[in-house]
């Protein structure tokens, strides 16, 4: 799978549509899928490294 | 086999594999070879079988002791392209003629097998096909349980001139290139109109940085100890290219000891880095491709190391590389379009200078044939010409060869093998389907290009949960640590 991880953050980040455009950060979401966006608040659930117990 | 006897051929050797390897590969292959002959009733001799180890050292020793043992043959098969071409090499050097003397067929149809003299006639195994065959086998067995038949891909045969056809391979183009997809036929046209803007890339962060550094002298080469060899050796050996110098090596280790990295760097005769600018570095790195250019065919590759993002050559490091011509128009465009703008002068090292104008007389001298098709002998002279005018130059050449290979080990190529490629090419599509999209999407393409996108993001990684990949959980009994589930 080596390759692959680069790539998928490399394209996800794309997506998000933030760009340096002639030295200025610009914003545009036309890769950005509506879907994705939440509508309301939710929680986020993620994974402490255990191996600091 | 049926191809060469309808070319009235009978007295037919066969090139095998590897002798240690008869109850594998190589064995099936021979086994074939027998079958064939019983069934065309020609006749056997075991002096006609020779191996090659599928390399194309083996092959020209195998072809040389066929050829020694004074057995006569009107015609060879060996078991794959890389041998063949080996084959090829040593029934000419022995002053025979293919196919006139020798009809010679090959295995596999390896794009370096198109540019041979005369062309090779392969069997095309559509490999691709197999590799997304195999892992779609792999994932219902491992997610959906199902065992499934082996599958076969067919293989057919490309017909080009070394089998006594007067082809020249359209078939290998025609079945890569050519997929007459209207929408990729509009997105050419378009691309072709619009201006390469790739100084954009930088433009984006520092507009006119890159600009400004044109002609500022800040910029070092490094000091590799290796060496290509003298053009006329590489013909000889075109898979055992390059020297090591190991005295230099030394040199530098202990240089670098003292001075610190500056050692690694080339100096001058007083000891001094010497600077070059931006114009000259991007320069040495154009002429140092365009001196293996081969026209119609690519860039041959002779460094002995992968070139970036080419799946094929990545494993092998020779050959000829289309991926790399098609790299190196995409710099050429933006070369032009970052040098027109400028006049002025550009101070360059006399080497970088003279093979510039060596290069450039070779580019004008064959122009019309450019606009045209290239006959063999007019490739042939073209690379000769390029091979040779970068004589003078082999250690500007050899230095930015390597240092363009920073970044990966070359435990990747050789241990991930076909499977990590897949992987590789895949992302990469992902990657250039989304630059893509991002540079159409002002034009009438591009819903089509972001719908195509999106699919290709479906066969990737985060899109699919642990189960899709087969992973399950571990159960831990009672009295481990518990470590293994939280994990």
């Amino acid at each position: 799978m080596t390759g692959t991880v680069k790539e998928e953050i490399l394209t996800r980040q794309a997506e998000v549509g933030i760009r340096f455009e002639n030295g200025r950060l610009t914003f545009s979401p036309f890769l950005l899928e509506s879907a994705e966006l939440l509508s309301a608040p939710r929680d986020f659930t993620y994974l402490l490294d255990f191996r600091q117990n | 086999m049926e191809h060469l006897i309808s070319h009235g051929r009978r007295q037919i050797a066969f090139i095998a594999g590897s002798p240690d390897d008869l109850s594998g590969d190589s064995g099936r292959r021979l086994q074939a070879f027998f079958a064939a002959c019983a069934h065309f009733g020609l006749e056997q001799d075991a002096r006609r079988v020779v191996y090659g180890r599928h390399v194309y050292d083996g092959g020209f020793a195998a072809a040389d002791q066929l050829l020694q043992s004074g057995i006569p043959f009107d015609a060879l098969i060996a078991s794959n392209d890389e041998s063949a071409i080996g084959a090829m090499d040593a029934i000419k050097q022995a002053g025979k003629r293919i196919p006139e003397d020798v009809a010679v067929i090959g295995f596999d149809n390896r794009l370096e097998g198109a540019v041979q003299q005369p062309g090779l006639t392969s069997i095309h195994v559509p490999l691709f096909d197999m590799g997304y065959q195999a892992v779609e086998q792999m994932y219902r067995h491992l997610v959906q349980g199902e065992l499934l038949p082996p599958h076969r891909e067919d293989v057919h045969l490309v017909v080009r001139s070394s089998c006594g056809c007067g082809g020249n391979g359209e078939a290998f183009l025609d079945e890569e290139v050519s997929a007459g997809r209207p929408l990729f036929q509009q997105m050419a046209a378009q691309i072709r109109k619009q201006a390469f803007d790739l100084s954009a890339d930088s433009a984006r962060f520092h507009p006119g940085a890159l600009r400004a550094r044109l002609n500022q002298p800040r910029l070092s080469y490094a000091n590799v100890p290796y060496r290509i060899k003298p053009y006329a050796d590489l013909l000889q050996g075109p898979y055992n290219t390059i020297l090591f110098d190991r005295a230099l090596h030394e040199r530098i280790e202990a240089e670098s000891r003292q001075h610190g990295t500056d050692a690694r760097l080339l100096r001058d005769a007083n000891g001094e880095v010497l600077h070059a600018s931006l114009t000259e570095k991007l320069l040495t790195l154009l002429l140092a491709k365009l001196v293996n250019f081969v026209p119609e065919g690519g860039i041959w590759m002779n460094t002995q190391r992968p070139e970036w993002n080419d799946a094929n050559n990545a494993l092998v490091g020779r050959g000829l590389s289309v991926v790399t011509l098609g790299y190196l128009r995409r710099f050429l465009a933006f070369f032009r379009d970052l040098i027109q703008p400028e006049d002025g002068d550009f101070p360059l090292h006399t080497e970088i200078a003279i093979l510039l104008e060596n290069i450039a007389a070779i580019l004008g001298r064959f122009a019309p044939v450019l606009e045209e098709n290239f006959t063999p002998e007019q490739r042939r002279a073209m690379m000769d010409a390029l091979g040779e005018g970068e004589a003078i130059l082999n250690l500007f050449e050899e230095t930015f060869r390597h240092a363009e290979f920073t970044g990966r080990s070359g435990t990747f190529f050789a241990y991930e093998g076909l499977g990590s490629v897949y992987w590789h090419m895949v992302s990469k599509l992902l990657l250039a389907a989304q630059e893509t999209a991002l540079r159409f999407q002002d034009t009438p393409f591009a819903a089509d290009l972001v719908a195509a996108y999106r699919a290709i993001r479906e066969g990737l990684g985060y899109r699919k949960s642990p189960a899709e990949y087969g992973a399950f959980r571990i159960r831990t009994r009672p009295n481990t640590t518990g470590r293994a589930s939280r994990a």
